[in-house]
């Protein structure tokens, strides 16, 4: 078994006293691993990711690549974890695409051209070289999905949290994100509402529900489980639900 | 201004540094010129127009621009016409009063020092200008505190819109927000920027920012950087102590 990249220990994260938001929570991912998180609104998705991110406190013991998470090690930890948001609009910040991507890169005190290829690859793996010299915030919705994730590439990193991935994507786009999911190598963590890319870009999945964790296995298991997953409010994905026959005439 | 300051012309790729240098010093100059010194002060618009040609910016572009800040640089100076009517000359049956000499002399100075920093962030970009700070040695706290605040300026504007549409919807027969929901629209204003705010930052931390932002790299300074420092130097120092105005009226006495 390759080693363990995220290790999680009876976690519980807080944003009012005595009402936790995730409670007792313990799983580990291996690195490799392509894990979905899924959950109803409100279920702790986000929580978690921003959790193992240090942006939210929480309480028990949490790992990532080896280190705690804590404010000592946070800047180690996020160089080897990238974290693509839910609102694309927060994430982007500066006026190019190009000096988005970039920040990272330059941040870490990479030289011209290094910064200049990591760009440039990754602007390659997202299917966005066009966007190149656009502006932020003249970008539609979807362009904008795929320059975050673009950001989150050129960082190189070794983990990938993200939160919703697939919103505000066409469906051309949204099928280049999952071949892109399914070519990468990174230890992969996906929230996501969208349970037919779940399925399609991880092999396991992690249902939250009622603060902690319901289920945590197979995805195909879990997903094609039309009982467990309508107890915590979701559906089965698309491609399992009975096809309607199309309209003749 | 982001888009303007990646247009290509001479005056853009003209070293941060020297610009914001001959900014500085043509602002201080400006300001040095006394209350009534009107005629030393009209020559002064030549560096400005010299800097808008050589950008290919039309001056225009600024006032469009600046056409909401400008009222305010009028305001400075409106009620020196009626607290000082002291007579000084007349033009015709006209009788100017030192009260409307100092008036239109504080407008001048405003548009001038307007028309400068416009031109200096229009072809320099913020993080250049930033670059260039960081070579005076002004520390590094100052200005990230005021790149970061130029970001967050277009995210609070960008809120309001979103806000303002969003009203503007559901009031269909409404011009403008009614005067009665301004306070609910600025503390939602407040706390949906400092959402947004917090998640931009935390977007930054995640992404190598430890409170020391990165500035774009700074080409060294050429041969045409310093000569365009001599030169715009020589000519602001030439244009404040010698009474060009006056030279060129005596000609046709």
């Amino acid at each position: 078994m390759s080693k363990i990249v995220i290790e999680c220990q009876d976690i519980s994260c807080y944003y009012e006293k005595a009402k936790p938001v995730l409670s007792n929570l313990s799983f580990a991912i291996h690195e490799g691993e392509s894990v979905g998180l899924i959950g109803a609104n409100g279920s702790g998705k986000s929580t978690l990711l921003g959790a193992l991110c240090g942006l939210i406190s929480h309480e028990g013991v949490m790992q990532v690549a080896g280190l705690s998470v804590e404010k000592v090690n946070l800047p180690e930890i996020r160089k080897k974890l990238g974290y693509v948001m839910q609102d694309s609009d927060n994430q982007l910040f500066l006026p190019t695409v190009y000096d988005d991507i970039a920040f990272a890169p330059r941040n870490y005190g990479l030289s011209a051209e290094d910064v200049e290829r990591m760009v440039t690859e990754a602007l390659r793996r997202t299917g966005i070289e066009h966007l190149k010299d656009r502006q932020n915030y003249k970008l539609s919705g979807g362009e904008k999905r795929m320059v975050c994730i673009a950001t989150i590439l050129a960082m190189q990193p070794e983990i990938i949290l993200m939160d919703e991935p697939s919103i505000t994507l066409d469906p051309y786009n949204r099928r280049t994100l999952i071949q892109n999911l399914q070519a990468m190598p990174e230890t992969k963590l996906i929230a996501s509402h969208d349970l037919d890319l779940i399925l399609e870009t991880c092999e396991r999945v992690i249902l939250l529900d009622e603060h902690g964790i319901k289920a945590d296995g197979d995805a195909e298991v879990i997903l094609t489980d039309e009982a467990l997953l309508k107890s915590c409010r979701l559906e089965l994905p698309y491609c399992y639900q009975k096809v309607v026959p199309l309209k003749k005439g | 201004m982001d888009e303007l300051s990646r247009l290509d012309s001479f005056y853009h790729r003209l070293h941060p540094l020297v610009k914001l240098l001959l900014t500085i010093a043509y602002i201080a100059v400006v300001l040095s010129f006394p209350v009534r010194s009107l005629a030393g002060l009209f020559p002064m618009l030549l560096f400005p127009l010299i800097g808008y040609a050589l950008s290919g910016i039309p001056v225009r572009t600024c006032f469009y621009r600046l056409r909401y800040i400008l009222p305010l640089v009028a305001f400075v100076g409106i009620w020196n016409p009626i607290l000082n009517r002291t007579p000084v000359m007349t033009l015709g049956a006209l009788t100017i009063s030192a009260g409307m000499i100092s008036f239109i002399t504080l407008l001048l100075k405003g548009i001038y020092a307007l028309m400068a920093s416009f031109l200096l962030i229009a072809t320099t970009g913020i993080e250049n200008i930033c670059y260039a700070l960081r070579c005076l040695h002004i520390p590094k706290l100052l200005v990230t505190t005021l790149l970061i605040t130029y970001r967050y300026i277009s995210l609070l504007l960008s809120e309001a819109g979103t806000m303002a549409s969003s009203y503007a919807l559901r009031a269909p027969n409404q011009k403008g927000v009614h005067y009665k929901a301004w306070g609910s629209f600025l503390g939602s204003l407040l706390l949906r920027s400092m959402d947004r705010a917090t998640a931009l930052y935390q977007s930054m931390q995640m992404r190598g920012f430890s409170g020391d932002f990165y500035y774009t790299k700074g080409t060294r300074m050429q041969t045409p950087d310093v000569l365009f420092f001599v030169l715009g130097l020589g000519l602001i120092l030439l244009v404040r102590f010698v009474p060009i105005a006056t030279l060129i009226g005596q000609l046709f006495v």
